[in-house]
């Protein structure tokens, strides 16, 4: 920002001045930043936009008054802070062109100040024009709209859900505790299906052959079976093999002290953890007058694009695996974000540390001092 | 070697650093400075060992909770430190800076350090990015942080000069601006990728953001309108509040989008 005393000039002429010089100076970039630093805390310490009972539930009648009053339970919408945005971005604006037309600044300054700008012009942008909702779909359902506050809203093309897939990570948290009988020492085995595991210090191994989420026993056919998908009774079945035994048995997260009758060597405890989900994917089709423009797994992080459209998978229900949720977005302003961000940090590190660099290397010492080069 | 013997011994190397550092802040044996700046040197490097043991056998990124991430913290305080150091010439700072960083690791210690498996939102390669320049520029804001404090404080006679400290203040905070600039936006980048919006005010950013703001006005009251000296040493302290805050504060008191870490 540039900080120029003003020359004599006739009085229109002179405020014109003042004003320019006013929003090109360095006090005022100081001042709203000032400014703006305390209410910023503030929106991070009372809750946001929240139903007005649970201000008066948790600041009283008074302290409510004093909050509405002051925009507080609404920082980001509140006039003064979109003034002071305005008064930053005003500031931001002449300074960039005073440095351009005076010529006293490098382009990584002017390339800085004006990608503080884009982020501006973005925000505004995202503000006024973002639209957002969800769409729900099953396996094989195809749709061209989705919900936006409350409200349909219509793609271009319509949207097919082809195929849904959860990927969980294996045996996470599901654990089985090992002793064996007469011994103090316990062993905690990450539990791993269908694989033969030695018990160690032992010469025993064991594998867990069978799992049910919501163990039943048949009394009259003597076969287990589970009742449901739900984790109500969850059971594996574990094998002992090794020093003359061979056995199978039942053992219960929710009854870790049945044991068996004594005659087996093991005392094993079962721990059922939720399954942890790693990703979930959702394989769509774009449909554009029938016919098939686009395919994609849409996952997190990987979300689908298409004419402006932006499309993320968000949920998912734990038990229908048919059934995706999805995100879809429209967002003017994003364009405008990424560019500033790229010219930000490059001119950042551009005139911070090869400028710097350059500039120590020339000078052959390691002393020099940044001031004016910014 | 497992990860934790790796750490353990970085840890001893650490304390030998911090003894010699402490020496030789009260009397300035040349070779005990090689020895505090070598055993730093080689403590970082096993240091570094562990991180990347941790990494493999995780198969992911060893920065995704609160443990693994003031275990990177640590290194990169060092890391930081170690630049400047070298750069400025500086060793008389390693004193305050070997006890933090102990301090630090003693309380990462504390925390649970199994690996746990990656929520779908956090495999991403922004991530990466997004922590790595964060914590580089958290551990150069932590190393102004040290300089204000000996500016601040009776232990400023120890140094050079008043300016020497004031340079080491102002330099690792202009080295760690452009590297927060680009953890936060390289977050908001991530951010629109995993969930379809590069904004949304959550604490976290926006306490980067406060900070961001912080060190942008302490750069240009310093560069433009020549402050220096205490006034720019009480900024660099509130500048590292911010930090502390936006890391710890945000995470234990306010709920948010970043509550893993």
């Amino acid at each position: 920002m540039t900080a120029k005393k003003s020359k004599k000039h006739p009085p229109s002429e002179s405020l014109l001045q003042s004003i320019y010089d006013f929003f090109s100076s360095v006090r005022l970039t100081v001042i709203a930043l000032a400014l703006l630093i305390p209410p910023v805390i503030l929106s991070t310490l009372i809750p946001q936009g929240r139903p007005i009972g649970e201000y008066l539930h948790a600041y009283g009648e008074y302290g409510f008054r004093i909050i509405h009053f002051l925009w507080l339970d609404d920082v980001y919408k509140s006039f003064w802070f979109i003034g002071l945005m305005l008064l930053l971005a005003a500031n931001l604006l002449v300074c960039t062109v005073r440095s351009l037309l005076e010529r006293k600044r490098t382009w990584g300054f002017v390339i800085v100040h004006a990608s503080l700008l884009l982020f501006i012009v973005g925000g505004l942008l995202s503000a006024s024009g973002r639209i957002r909702g969800q769409m729900q779909l099953n396996v094989g359902d195809q749709a061209d709209f989705f919900i936006a506050h409350g409200q349909p809203v219509k793609l271009p093309f319509f949207l097919k859900l082809k195929s849904f897939e959860i990927q969980k990570y294996e045996n996470e948290g599901e654990l089985l505790q090992v002793k064996v009988r007469g011994k103090e020492e316990a062993f905690e085995w990450p539990v791993q299906r269908n694989v033969w595991v030695p018990v160690p210090g032992t010469e025993y191994e064991m594998n867990a052959t069978r799992f049910v989420p919501d163990f039943k026993l048949d009394q009259s056919t003597r076969e287990v079976y589970s009742a449901s998908n739900q984790p109500n009774n969850p059971a594996l079945f574990v094998q002992v093999r090794g020093g003359g035994f061979d056995y199978g048995e039942w053992v219960f997260h929710l009854f870790k002290n049945i044991h068996n009758d004594g005659s087996h060597p093991l005392e094993l405890k079962y721990h059922w953890a939720s399954p942890v989900i790693k990703d979930f994917f959702s394989h769509v089709e774009v449909i554009e007058d029938g016919n098939v423009v686009k395919e994609k797994i849409v996952e997190v992080n990987h979300p689908l694009r298409h004419r402006g459209w932006s499309i993320y998978q968000s949920s998912y229900d734990p038990a229908n695996h048919n059934w995706t949720g999805l995100e879809v977005v429209r967002d003017p302003g994003v364009p405008w974000v990424y560019s500033g961000t790229v010219l930000l940090v490059g001119a950042l590190f551009y005139n911070i540390y090869f400028r710097a660099w350059r500039g120590e290397r020339k000078n052959g010492n390691g002393h020099q001092s940044h001031k004016g080069e910014h | 070697m497992e990860e934790t013997r790796f750490l353990t011994l970085a840890f001893y190397g650490y304390l030998f650093s911090t003894i010699c550092y402490t020496v030789f802040f009260f009397k300035e044996f040349r070779n005990l400075r090689l020895f505090a700046t070598g055993s730093m040197l080689l403590a970082a490097l096993l240091h570094l060992a562990a991180l990347i043991i941790r990494w493999v056998q995780s198969g992911h990124a060893p920065f995704t909770n609160m443990y693994e991430s003031m275990i990177f913290f640590s290194f990169c305080f060092i890391a930081a430190y170690a630049i400047v150091e070298g750069l400025l010439k500086t060793p008389k700072l390693g004193f305050l800076v070997h006890f933090f960083n102990l301090a630090l690791l003693v309380y990462a210690f504390g925390h649970d350090a199994t690996i746990k498996p990656l929520m779908p939102a956090l495999q991403s390669n922004w991530m990466l990015l997004h922590v790595i320049t964060c914590f580089l520029s958290y551990g150069a804001f932590a190393v102004s942080f040290i300089a204000s404090l000996f500016y601040l404080t009776p232990l400023k006679r120890f140094f050079r000069s008043d300016a020497a400290l004031d340079r080491i203040m102002y330099q690792s905070i202009l080295f760690g601006f452009p590297l927060l600039t680009l953890g936060v936006a390289s977050g908001a980048v991530w951010a629109n990728e995993a969930w379809g919006t590069y904004w949304s005010w959550d604490p976290k950013e926006t306490w980067s953001l406060i900070t961001w703001f912080i060190y942008a006005l302490y750069l240009h009251l310093r560069l433009m309108k020549g402050w220096s000296g205490s006034r720019m040493a009480w900024f660099a302290l509130g500048g590292f509040a911010s930090v502390l805050f936006t890391y710890w504060g945000v995470s234990y008191l306010l709920s948010g989008l970043h509550s893993y870490a």
